[in-house]
């Protein structure tokens, strides 16, 4: 049965009355304006998000449900593609190795950079020659990278292993050749190739630090260490958090290196996540497969994502 | 939860869904008529003609283009390079996407782009090709009765290249018969060189192709002629699986592989190191040896080597049949029934195979070797190495490359990998060849 009743509003205090509440009505017709403004205003940007990441992640899940060669109309399985991949060990161990990677990575690079952050912030001598030298790394291409580097530790005619022979210590060492060290020297390589980018974030965050704290604690008998880990790093935390997370999002979801250095190998030693989506895609047209990898390392980065963040932001909360 | 932390979280929600949407977003594709495009333009009207190629291609496209264009004043001809990655990956797609160039290279998987439509008949132009061809190869690019694929030249993989001089450095004596009779004699070899401070033989451990060559050279030494062939066709569900891959000849050729690694006939490291880095190291004669194929010629002449190289047969199985040069029927050339300029395309691929371009272009420029019988291989002018391996498959004949006949991804995609797995300690041979029998088995549940 509809109401028919006229809604009593409810009114109290001093300036209570009929124009306080058209003041009251013209108000929330204002704030209702600016909400649909609001909207109007970033659906085109929501559009956009839609159609370029809701659509063709959709289409992954989609996809990941289907048994494909990469010719011809997928056919449907269910959920056959997760069941076969979450009881295949490779999938666990690759899993595994691409934690490990990205997770030195990120820490080897946000460490480094912090350092060599800290340097330049410091005023080392050369800081202007360093600041230029340290960020190069990070505008050279991925790929150029891993051409360089795979030529570098080649036994004999490599330049990483001529400098190790020039110490005495041997120019034929086979590095990306055994798989106990080929991921590790990944990581090495990698580093080199991040932390320049890092670098200069961090710079920027401690550069924002007003140069009075500093003054202060050198007038209370501060040492240099102490200012930065009593001063530097607790000011930078928020800078240095989304850093290393970045840092490791990157890693994680990093292909151009590792294919071009090692394409996941000697034996699957190397090969990451990205790797093996490509493998299962490109090499063994097995699309529904890697679409399947795809859509379960996509949610588990999205888990190492908000925990990573979490833990930053509790870290926050508790100074 | 505070708006900060939607902020960050959001970074982490958006990295997660770039991991699966650039991983994955390949989709069905567009659903094109697929006999669009089948008029051949008018004469006058300005076309262009996309043709794939390898990098290795330059001369022989050179001479191609040239008269191609010359006798179609109005044709621009546009020269696509991919990769051998490329070739085997990605180019399927390219080839059944709505955009595709009007003459492709055909991957190991060309036969599911043929049932799927998407590649163009060539049953027209075959009726003038198909009785100048060798005997086997023109049923090899058939599919379903019709022909697809053009086999634009010949070439032989799985050859040990050698430097004359180191050889004659480390006291190593050739066989006359250019066959190296035994792996013990190739330990020897290797040996020999080492003596003298270099590596013995250079491969691509990361290229992805030439563990699968030297399973080429060996199966055939390992098997019975019919086993041989049941090999090269049993991932055609057509065809009984007779010949299995977990079979004491098969085990053999990989066990044969993995004795080689061993005993340490590789160079150091090669399992890190690509092909063009063992090409490299070759060339600065810090090798003895290469494992090539018979394209190297050209690639020989282009870097200007200062030393004499001429080439060798890897030994068989140990207790086989004597190794015999690898055949490979070249790369196929499949025209997309996408393409605008089917006609002209074919026009192209006739001019390719016709018996004055397999000598000028084809084999002229130290690339490949004629495909067709009709063409006086005497009469050619290459370089004494290409003349000689010319001479040995003759004189001595060839095997059929069982990578270079059954689809990359049952066949070469697979075994490479995991022999290098092998290698490095990681899988066993019985292993490796349980993945093959798994691979084609599969290939045969899932494909036309």
């Amino acid at each position: 049965m509809p109401r028919t009743e006229a809604v009593e509003i409810p009114v109290r205090g001093p300036s209570s009355g009929r124009g306080s509440i058209q003041a009251r009505g013209s108000r929330r017709t204002a704030k209702r304006r600016a909400y649909l403004l609001g909207a109007v205003t970033m659906l085109p940007a929501v559009l956009m998000i839609m159609a370029l990441f809701g659509l063709p992640s959709v289409q992954a899940v989609l996809l990941s449900l289907t048994s494909w060669g990469g010719v011809g109309a997928p056919r449907p399985v269910g959920l056959d593609n997760y069941r076969e991949i979450l009881s295949s060990p490779t999938f666990y161990s690759t899993v595994l190795r691409t934690l490990l990677y990205a997770v030195l990575t990120a820490g080897g690079i946000t460490v480094i950079a912090t350092f060599l952050a800290a340097a330049i912030s410091a005023g080392v001598a050369g800081a202007r020659f360093y600041r230029v030298i340290w960020f190069a790394p990070a505008v050279a291409p991925a790929a150029a990278v891993g051409v360089f580097w795979s030529t570098a530790f080649q036994p004999r005619i490599g330049t990483a292993n001529a400098m190790l022979g020039a110490i005495g210590l041997g120019d034929d060492h086979a590095w990306l050749a055994g798989t106990a060290t080929a991921l590790y020297v990944l990581v090495l390589i990698s580093v080199w190739a991040g932390v320049g980018f890092a670098f200069l974030l961090l710079l920027g965050g401690m550069e924002q630090i007003p140069v009075s704290v500093y003054e202060a604690a050198r007038i209370d008998g501060a040492s240099v260490l102490r200012q930065f880990f009593s001063i530097t790093l607790p000011l930078i935390r928020p800078v240095l958090a989304i850093t290393a997370t970045l840092q490791l999002i990157w890693a994680f979801n990093g292909f151009t290196l590792v294919w071009a250095l090692t394409k996941g190998g000697p034996a699957d030693s190397t090969t990451t996540l990205p790797v093996l989506v490509y493998k299962e895609g490109f090499q063994f047209f097995r699309f529904g497969e890697a679409s399947t990898v795809a859509v379960l390392a996509g949610a588990l980065l999205v888990l190492i994502g908000f925990v990573a963040m979490r833990m930053s932001q509790s870290q926050q909360a508790l100074r | 939860m505070s708006t900060k932390f939607g902020k960050q979280s959001m970074i982490a929600v958006a990295a997660g869904t770039l991991f699966a949407l650039t991983a994955c977003s390949g989709g069905a594709g567009a659903d094109v008529d697929a006999t669009a495009g089948t008029e051949a333009p008018a004469e006058q009207e300005p076309v262009t003609l996309t043709v794939q190629q390898s990098a290795e291609w330059g001369d022989m496209m050179e001479i191609l283009v040239t008269r191609f264009e010359q006798e179609h004043p109005n044709v621009t001809v546009e020269l696509q390079t991919i990769t051998p990655e490329q070739k085997a990956t990605t180019n399927s797609q390219i080839i059944s996407s709505a955009n595709p160039p009007d003459i492709a290279q055909a991957s190991g998987d060309w036969r599911q782009l043929a049932a799927n439509g998407d590649l163009a008949s060539l049953d027209d132009i075959y009726e003038e090709i198909a009785p100048r061809l060798a005997e086997g190869t023109a049923e090899q690019l058939q599919f379903d009765g019709v022909f697809y694929g053009i086999p634009t030249g010949q070439a032989y993989d799985n050859i040990a290249f050698y430097n004359v001089d180191l050889f004659k450095q480390a006291g190593i004596e050739v066989p006359e018969d250019r066959r190296i009779a035994s792996s013990e004699d190739l330990y020897a070899m290797v040996d020999a060189l080492k003596g003298i401070g270099v590596e013995g033989l250079a491969v691509g451990g990361t290229g992805g192709y030439q563990f699968g060559w030297m399973v080429d050279g060996l199966l055939p030494t390992a098997t019975t002629e019919g086993e041989l062939q049941n090999y090269l066709g049993n991932y055609d569900p057509d065809v009984p699986f007779d010949a299995q891959f977990t079979d004491e000849g098969f085990i053999k050729a990989v066990e044969t592989i993995k004795a080689w690694g061993d005993k340490g006939v590789f160079q150091n490291g090669y399992l890190g190191s690509d092909t063009a880095t063992a090409s490299g190291l070759y060339y600065q004669q810090q090798a003895g040896m290469i494992l090539g194929g018979s394209w190297y010629v050209g690639q020989f002449l282009e870097n200007k080597l200062d030393f004499e190289t001429d080439f060798l047969l890897l030994p068989g199985v140990e207790g086989g049949s004597a190794a015999k040069l690898a055949l490979l029927t070249g790369t196929s050339m499949v025209i997309p029934s996408k393409s605008d300029s089917i006609e002209l395309a074919k026009e192209f691929v006739e001019l390719w195979m016709s018996d004055e371009m397999q000598v000028e272009a084809v084999a002229n420029t130290n690339f490949s070797f004629p495909n067709v019988t009709t063409v006086d291989l005497e009469s050619l002018s290459v370089e004494p190495l290409a003349a000689a391996l010319i001479e040995e498959g003759s004189a001595n004949g060839t095997y059929p490359t069982w990578t270079g006949v059954i689809p990359g991804a049952a066949g070469q995609q697979v075994i490479d990998p995991n022999i290098a797995a092998m290698l490095a300690g990681s899988m066993s041979a019985q292993e490796v060849t349980a993945k093959q029998q798994e691979a084609i088995a599969a290939y045969r549940e899932t494909n036309p």
